[in-house]
């Protein structure tokens, strides 16, 4: 493997009595878009906040882009950007304000918005294409262009590693497009990006692909190998197909 | 960009400048108007009797009623950021039923003549009340373990009322005689607010706007979620825990002084929210002057109404703000069938 962004030991998690992470070790790329797929309750969102320390676990996480020593919590948020599973926003605020909230790991404690804030948040959304909604407040807006404002929240913290669970959510297909080229560029200017997918046809654009069930890691590999479409068959009881079509691989369900 | 953040924020601080002239003028209009009439502001300076009723009973109540209806506004709005929930309502920690209990005990101890309501006012009421908000908030603290689980603090901020109250109930069944006062206190009065009172509901409020303000980014990124706002770097169990410190100190002080009054801290945040849309920084220091204009407004009213009678001002409120929500409510469906 490359240079590693994140490096987990030992992650062992549960919810309840029930354990939902078992023992997983993992590293992921830098500079690389990893997609997490598995079946669901298979742990895929618990790994994601694991690693991004948002739940109480077991193990260890290591940033080595960060150093050796354990980053403190700003430190962290500026490293590493999260976009959560049905995250909402108030409605109260503008979609420049929610926006603007990617910037707090930067700004000091009392401060305004500087330039270079002001500069992130109008890149950000413009790379969501929600520029144009800047003034409307987020109860304005549909399900589709909430989500590409959350997800411009999460572009302003320009951080170095990307954490999205579903952020496909509600966007329709021509934005789902629009947002793998964006992780196009965003792993083309050096960033890392790990998601998850419910999508798997679209899943398999990433550059690797992590397989979780029943809270364990089956398999890590290329898109593009039959050994990782073996196992993504397997632990969906073989009830779904992936071949090629053209230059990519999709996911299709056997009926 | 710039343009579009100051029109937005030129329109708050116009909202600020209005809520401030405003309530400039509702306070003199309270010093002229008291059960014995306007006439004795014009001449107070010759007048030592006059003087004594507009200085040393008019403006302290009358600022009074600003100072505590701004520290219910500021608790609404913490109340409803914390919760993340637009019908939170100051009093949902325990506190209303914490600061009734303090003051059924007190009086239960003391009793219920006209010379003990007396000393009650002057220092044991406020003081029970103000302990019996704060405990019932540390009660709910205790009971949620944390402030961790909103859902958890919610519920137990429940109980803790129901709880509190109940014994409140079973304190006015076994001594009957401070029946009347215990009442008194649960619909809210204005008027015995003195300068004292009044120095300490002021001096409370500057601290606590002051530390919510600094603290309105939290609320902020709550919006987004707790997991989200802690991913950018918030650290919210500490802060929370200040910020709910801050409101139970904020009701304390506020029940303390005046009794329960109900539905200013749930309608000040809305009535912001309906005229600008704005961040917390605002929305809490606006919150806070609109609910102090609310209860002074309500005050005069109920000191006006069926003057030289008055009405207990915690009615008022009541009767006003169960309007306003009815109208809010109605208001919404229609948007609704409307969309």
């Amino acid at each position: 493997m490359s240079e590693v962004a994140i490096q987990a030991r030992g992650l062992h998690a549960q919810l309840g009595r029930k354990t939902v992470l078992r023992e997983i070790d993992i590293a992921f790329a830098r500079g690389k878009w990893t997609s997490i797929i598995g079946p669901n309750g298979a742990g895929k969102s618990t790994l994601l906040k694991a690693l991004a320390g948002l739940m109480p676990h077991q193990g260890e996480v290591h940033f080595p882009g960060l150093g050796t020593q354990p980053p403190g919590a700003r430190e962290k948020a500026r490293h590493l950007a999260w976009l959560g599973q049905n995250e909402r926003g108030a409605d109260d605020l503008t979609v420049y304000d929610i926006a603007m909230l990617g910037r707090l790991p930067h700004q000091p404690w009392l401060s305004s918005p500087s330039e270079i804030d002001r500069a992130a948040v109008q890149a950000a959304l413009e790379m969501a294409q929600a520029w144009q909604w800047r003034e409307r407040s987020l109860s304005q807006l549909s399900g589709g262009e909430r989500q590409r404002v959350l997800l411009a929240r999460a572009l302003a913290v320009q951080a170095d590693i990307l954490l999205m669970d579903e952020p496909l959510a509600n966007l329709d297909l021509p934005h789902q497009v629009d947002w793998l080229s964006l992780v196009r560029d965003l792993v083309a200017q050096g960033k890392t990006v790990i998601s998850i997918l419910h999508e798997i046809s679209l899943a398999l654009h990433a550059d690797e692909i992590v397989v979780v069930a029943d809270g364990r890691v089956c398999h890590q590999g290329t898109c593009g190998a039959p050994a990782t479409h073996a196992v993504i068959e397997q632990v969906f009881d073989n009830r779904i197909h992936i071949q090629r079509l053209g230059d990519q691989w999709i996911c299709l369900p056997r009926i | 960009m710039s343009k579009i953040v100051s029109a937005q924020h030129r329109r708050a601080n116009a909202w600020a400048l209005a809520l401030i002239a405003v309530a400039v003028f509702a306070c003199l209009l309270g010093a002229g108007i008291g059960s014995t009439g306007v006439e004795h502001v014009w001449h107070a300076y010759g007048d030592p009797a006059a003087w004594q009723i507009v200085w040393d009973i008019r403006m302290p109540r009358t600022i009074g009623a600003w100072c505590a209806g701004a520290l219910l506004g500021l608790s609404g709005a913490l109340a409803q950021g914390l919760f993340r929930n637009p019908l939170a309502d100051p009093f949902l920690l325990g506190s209303g039923s914490g600061a009734s209990l303090g003051v059924a005990v007190v009086l239960s101890l003391i009793g219920g003549t006209p010379a003990t309501t007396h000393w009650m006012v002057n220092l044991g009421l406020t003081g029970a009340a103000f302990l019996g908000a704060v405990g019932a908030v540390l009660l709910t603290m205790l009971l949620a373990r944390g402030v961790q689980h909103t859902l958890r603090l919610l519920l137990a901020g429940v109980i803790v009322g129901v709880v509190l109250g109940a014994l409140n109930s079973l304190m006015m069944l076994l001594s009957p005689d401070v029946m009347l006062a215990t009442q008194a206190f649960k619909l809210g009065n204005t008027g015995f607010v003195d300068w004292s009172a009044l120095t300490l509901m002021a001096g409370v409020w500057v601290v606590c706007a002051i530390v919510a303000w600094s603290l309105a980014r939290v609320f902020d990124g709550l919006t987004l979620g707790e997991e989200t706002a802690t991913s950018l770097g918030l650290r919210i169990a500490p802060l929370r825990s200040l910020l709910i410190a801050v409101l139970g100190l904020a009701v304390g002080t506020a029940v303390a002084q005046t009794g329960l009054i109900a539905f200013v801290g749930l309608a000040a945040p809305h009535l912001v929210r309906s005229v600008v849309k704005t961040t917390h920084k605002r929305l809490i220091f606006l919150s806070s002057l609109m609910g102090g204009l609310l209860l002074l407004l309500a005050d005069l009213l109920a000191r006006w109404l069926i003057a030289p009678d008055e009405l207990p001002v915690g009615v008022l409120t009541a009767l006003l703000g169960g309007a306003y929500l009815l109208w809010l409510m109605h208001a919404q469906s229609r948007k609704m069938e409307a969309a």
